[in-house]
């Protein structure tokens, strides 16, 4: 590949910093409960006139709960499944050169 | 006339061969031009027929260029340019053969009218693109190649099967609808199945991608299976078993991309998810749901390139595509990582960015046409792809912080800058004006993505992702990348199946001796007894009296009687 990479201590951004980290997260948590209010204020008010198929689309951040245990059932059972899947790096030996 | 019966993809296959003989800078200019020479005659020529022959009884259309073809057409030449543009600063003569002929094959065979040209196009687009595989000119690259290529003919001989047992039982080569039902059907639909990855047919894409060349994957991503795509949805629209196996294609693949530490394997992962979807609107049929599937192939060829491309940049930076020996590369790299978001964002399908765009078409259909169970693991698979290639991809290339010993190096070349910058504007352009993209679907579409409700549980579905992501990171719940294989499907012809074969030689070597020591005898124990039996004095010869041996000569003739009279 062209440019070697290097090692070296890189410039320091503001990511780099815990704080800002931990801003991003409360962030987005703030953004989530909001949005999840935005379910009960268009129960009572119809914000935003939301339209399913399902009875269940209608409650109140179905969509939001359905994709945080989603998630969190995707990640938890895959991490299982490496119990079984995973091996060494160099299993299969003919994709060593 | 000539120009309307050109069949479409002679025009970059014949380019593949002139590029064989040309020097570095005549094969660019190929590669640049041709995409809008060819495109340029999908606009002028009609729709309909061209390049009609007959061969053999059997009518041969070369050129069947009408809504659903196009669509596919035109994406073909978009991705055509901007992975010409991405690979423009590569000087190896056997990948611009391989790309441009590879690329003219896949065309050839979405504008073939009749299944031998389709099958002819089919069998070329595996023996082109395995040289994108081999250019990588290593021992893993090249047998990973042979693996794609048995499994790839494997596919072209079962559309062979169907095709010559469809001629014989209709009498006609016509490729249009065929159903499971008609003669040869289910042959021809596993012949489209295996390019299209369906579940357990799937794992030479995960196989063979991430280790073709750099630029070679962004080139076999955009075709091969969307030209598999297109075949279902000509051949087989509507067949409901193509729902369930979609939404089973949606949800194993993104389980693995979780845990996959080669970032190219886990964008093959989440290639094969977004098959699914394409999938599930073939299978479901209506109009919706196909102008959804064509839609979803036009989109996901743009993201998916993008997201390969900026993967292949880091790859020719670093020289490592590894999650765990990756990290904090947006310091260094920070176009490809914008470019990167776009794309994840697109696949994820967030407001304003394609995916969303085509994606809804498909989700609509499955809720509106009752298949709820389908439309819930729809949902699921849209939440975790924004967690795999969403996210883990640009995380863990681009951030992923902290790190020890981040990598520093430099921005990807103009060339490749200017390929993302091209797919990442149509990923934008796309979901900010939709119409453009609905305009050209198969169907007439009043199909409106863009209301409060699809907005905002959209952004909720995502979001809410998001924060699973984050708390499971912030609580070191989430699974750490590792060096490792993540055995899968293929495990069972790379290791299984070759464990049998030995296990048979060497139960056959010790086991033949005995067979024939056992035959043998079986042989003299024959011989034996049949000697005794005639000897004199034996059962056979004894001569008790005459009458005995008549009547057991009128008993056999009887039998015989009774047998041939029958």
């Amino acid at each position: 590949m062209s440019a070697s990479p290097e090692f070296r201590e890189p410039e320091k951004y503001a990511l780099d910093r815990p704080a800002v980290v931990r801003r991003i997260y409360h962030v987005l948590i703030g953004v989530c409960m909001l949005l999840g209010l935005a379910d009960v204020a268009d129960l009572i008010w119809h914000v935003y006139h939301k339209h399913g198929v399902y009875d269940v689309e209608y409650l109140p951040n179905f969509y939001g709960f359905y994709g945080l245990l989603g998630c969190i059932f995707l990640v938890l059972s895959a991490k299982q499944l490496r119990k079984i899947v995973m091996r060494d790096e160099d299993y299969y030996d003919d994709d060593v050169d | 006339m000539m120009w309307t019966d050109l069949p479409p993809g002679l025009i970059l296959l014949l380019g593949g061969v002139l590029a064989a003989v040309l020097p570095h800078h005549g094969r660019k200019v190929l590669m640049l031009v041709l995409p809008f020479v060819g495109f340029w005659q999908l606009i002028d020529v009609p729709n309909g027929d061209h390049a009609v022959m007959n061969l053999f009884g059997a009518e041969l259309v070369g050129s069947r260029i009408d809504s659903l073809s196009l669509v596919w057409g035109y994406i073909f030449y978009i991705a055509a340019l901007i992975a010409g543009i991405f690979h423009l600063h590569v000087r190896d003569r056997m990948q611009d053969v391989a790309a441009l002929t590879y690329m003219g094959s896949a065309l050839g065979a979405i504008f073939a009218g009749d299944l031998i040209s389709l099958f002819i196009y089919w069998e070329l687009t595996a023996v082109t693109s395995v040289f994108l595989i081999f250019a990588n000119r290593t021992n893993a690259s090249f047998r990973a190649g042979i693996r794609y290529l048995i499994v790839q003919i494997a596919s072209g001989v079962l559309l062979l099967g169907g095709l010559i047992i469809h001629w014989r039982g209709t009498g006609s080569v016509e490729f249009g609808n065929i159903g499971l039902d008609a003669p040869g059907g289910v042959l021809i639909f596993l012949g489209f199945g295996i390019k299209a990855a369906f579940p357990l047919l799937h794992n030479w894409l995960q196989d063979s991608y991430p280790q073709a060349t750099v630029t070679g994957t962004v080139f076999l991503s955009s075709f091969t299976t969307k030209m598999a795509i297109y075949t279902l949805a000509r051949g087989f629209p509507g067949q409901e078993e193509l729902i369930w196996i979609g939404a089973a294609m949606t949800a194993f693949p993104i389980f693995y991309a979780v845990i996959e530490n080669d970032l190219r394997k886990v964008l093959a992962y989440s290639l094969n998810n977004q098959l699914g979807y394409m999938v599930v609107g073939v299978g479901i049929g209506t109009d919706l749901a196909l102008n959804g599937a064509a839609a979803h192939a036009f989109t996901h060829i743009l993201y998916k390139g993008l997201l390969f491309m900026s993967m292949g940049a880091v790859l020719y930076r670093v020289g490592t595509i590894k999650g765990s020996e990756l990290g904090g590369l947006y310091k260094s790299m920070p176009w490809t990582a914008g470019f990167c978001m776009v794309g994840a964002a697109s696949i994820s399908a967030f407001p304003l960015f394609s995916g969303f765009i085509s994606k809804s078409l498909i989700i609509t259909a499955a809720a509106e046409e009752g298949y709820w169970f389908v439309w819930l693991i729809l949902l699921f698979a849209s939440a975790g792809v924004f967690h795999h290639s969403g996210i883990k991809i640009p995380y863990f290339a681009f951030f992923a912080w902290p790190h020890q010993a981040q990598k520093t190096c430099k921005e990807a070349p103009f060339n490749m800058l200017l390929a993302m910058a091209i797919a990442a504007a149509f990923c934008i352009g796309l979901g900010v004006f939709p119409s453009y993209l609905y305009a050209i679907l198969p169907y007439q579409t009043d199909f409106v993505p863009y209301t409060g409700s699809h907005v905002v549980t959209q952004l909720q579905l995502l979001l809410f992702s998001a924060l699973a992501f984050a708390w499971l990171m912030r609580t070191g719940l989430y699974p750490p990348e590792l060096r490792s294989t993540v055995l899968d499907f293929d495990w069972v012809y790379r290791r299984a199946l070759h464990r049998v074969w030995r296990a048979t030689v060497e139960w056959g070597t010790e086991t033949s001796g005995a067979l024939t020591g056992g035959m043998r005898g079986w042989v003299n124990t024959v011989i034996g007894v049949a000697g005794r039996l005639g000897s004199p004095g034996g059962l056979v010869s004894q001569t008790s009296k005459p009458g005995t041996g008549v009547l057991w000569l009128t008993a056999m003739l009887g039998l015989y009687l009774l047998v041939f009279g029958l």
